[in-house]
């Protein structure tokens, strides 16, 4: 009886609603996210990667892709496998959800894959997969281990393949996802686990960004 | 004096902001909450699903907490679905021993959080940028359930790796998963198979 008292005191009533007031702030911020600043990783000095390309696998080949975005587009560049079940896939349902929640924007928006595994990952393959999560991608696949480990070096992307004891293929590779502007710069980077709401958010910023200049 | 209770509301309302919280916080979570027992001991499996991807592999996810210490020691599923089975870990290649799925954060890192950077291990902020940081997967020898406690097996950290995959999953369909235990007896689960 007495316990409830103090819970009905006026001091009582003002640090509820105190505590209220903070938790609805919480849920406000936790769901929307209406800052005009990128959300993902933002370097002082932006990577330059519009030199660097790769010969492109699928949909259909050609000898090379710059990685620089259109004019008014951007490029979403990301480094993986196929036979990466978690990491990879995980990332990619992310971007298509990203994309999903774009809209018409994202007719805006270009994917490019990467395969870190060219010797395994075929044209075929890679075709296959990407067609899986998206209406229109590029997937690029190194001819060389130099010309991979060059596009890597832009991106300050990695990765390994080692044989374990077993004979078991091992991958070992950077899930960083990379948005590259018209000027062959990566205007932001979203490191694994960033949710699609944020790459939304971010994409929708920098076309926003790219039509104002 | 009217019998007007403000902090009821007040908790009312907290109570109504966490759920707005929970609410923003994952996209597909199922409700498919399955408790078995088993023996002496409990289990409570939730959200147990899987995604393969055409190169013949796939990944099993599920929430799992036992009454009772115990572990997973072993997994298998018919041979239709994957010929081999494994318990993985996807890990920090560089950062050996860390285990981003048993370190607390029980609720995910798929939550309203807006910042990047608090998203995994590729943002160490080093000169080497974060790009630097690799991810592997490795096999596990068991995956230890301790007394009360919900393992996570989520993207990006522990899974149940599924190989040699005859074809590839049909989204929407379900399979059954035994989990191999150390001390309890073997566990089947229903999984249900997503989009990916
Ligand atoms: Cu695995």
């Amino acid at each position: 009886m007495g316990s409830t008292d103090v819970l009905r005191s006026p001091k009582r009533l003002r640090w509820w609603a105190a505590v209220l007031g903070v938790a609805l702030g919480l849920a406000v911020v936790g769901c929307a996210s209406d800052a005009p600043e990128l959300g993902g990783i933002v370097r002082p000095q932006p990577l330059a990667v519009g030199d660097i390309s790769l010969p492109v696998a699928a949909p259909e080949a050609a000898d090379s892709f710059e990685f620089s975005a259109d004019e008014g587009r951007l490029l979403v560049v990301y480094f993986g496998y196929l036979s990466c079940p978690d990491v990879c896939p995980t990332t990619m349902v992310d971007l298509r959800g990203a994309l999903a929640e774009l809209g018409e924007a994202a007719d805006t928006v270009d994917v490019a894959f990467v395969t870190v595994d060219p010797e395994r990952d075929t044209p075929e393959q890679l075709d296959n997969y990407l067609d899986h999560f998206f209406d229109r991608y590029v997937a690029l696949r190194p001819s060389t281990v130099d010309e991979l480990r060059a596009a890597e070096e832009a991106f300050t992307a990695s990765s390994e393949i080692t044989v374990n004891g077993a004979g078991v293929v091992e991958v070992a590779h950077s899930a960083t996802t990379y948005v590259v502007g018209p000027d062959g710069t990566v205007l932001v980077e979203w490191a694994f686990g960033t949710t699609p709401e944020l790459m939304a958010d971010d994409l929708r910023l920098l076309l926003g960004d790219l039509a104002d200049s | 004096m009217p019998t007007f209770s403000p902090p009821r509301r007040a908790v009312a309302g907290l109570a109504a902001a966490v759920l707005l919280l929970a609410s923003c916080a994952s996209d597909d979570n199922g409700d498919d909450e399955v408790d078995v027992t088993d023996g002496d001991a409990a289990f409570v499996v939730d959200d147990a699903w899987a995604r393969s991807t055409p190169a013949g592999r796939g990944a099993v996810y599920f929430q799992i907490t036992s009454s009772d210490d115990d572990a997973i020691v072993g997994a298998s599923v018919d041979s239709s679905i994957a010929a081999v089975v494994e318990l993985h870990e996807t890990v920090a290649a560089d950062d050996g021993d860390v285990d981003p799925s048993m370190d607390g954060d029980m609720d995910g890192d798929m939550d309203g959080d807006t910042n990047g950077d608090t998203n995994g291990d590729m943002a160490s902020g080093d000169d080497e940028g974060h790009g630097g940081g690799m991810m592997e997967m490795r096999e596990v020898a068991s995956i230890p359930l301790p007394a009360g406690e919900t393992v996570v097996l989520e993207p990006g950290g522990l899974h149940v790796m599924l190989l040699d995959m005859p074809e590839m999953l049909e989204i929407g369909s379900v399979f059954d998963l035994t989990l191999e235990l150390e001390t309890a007896e073997p566990l089947t689960i229903t999984v249900s198979v997503r989009d990916a």
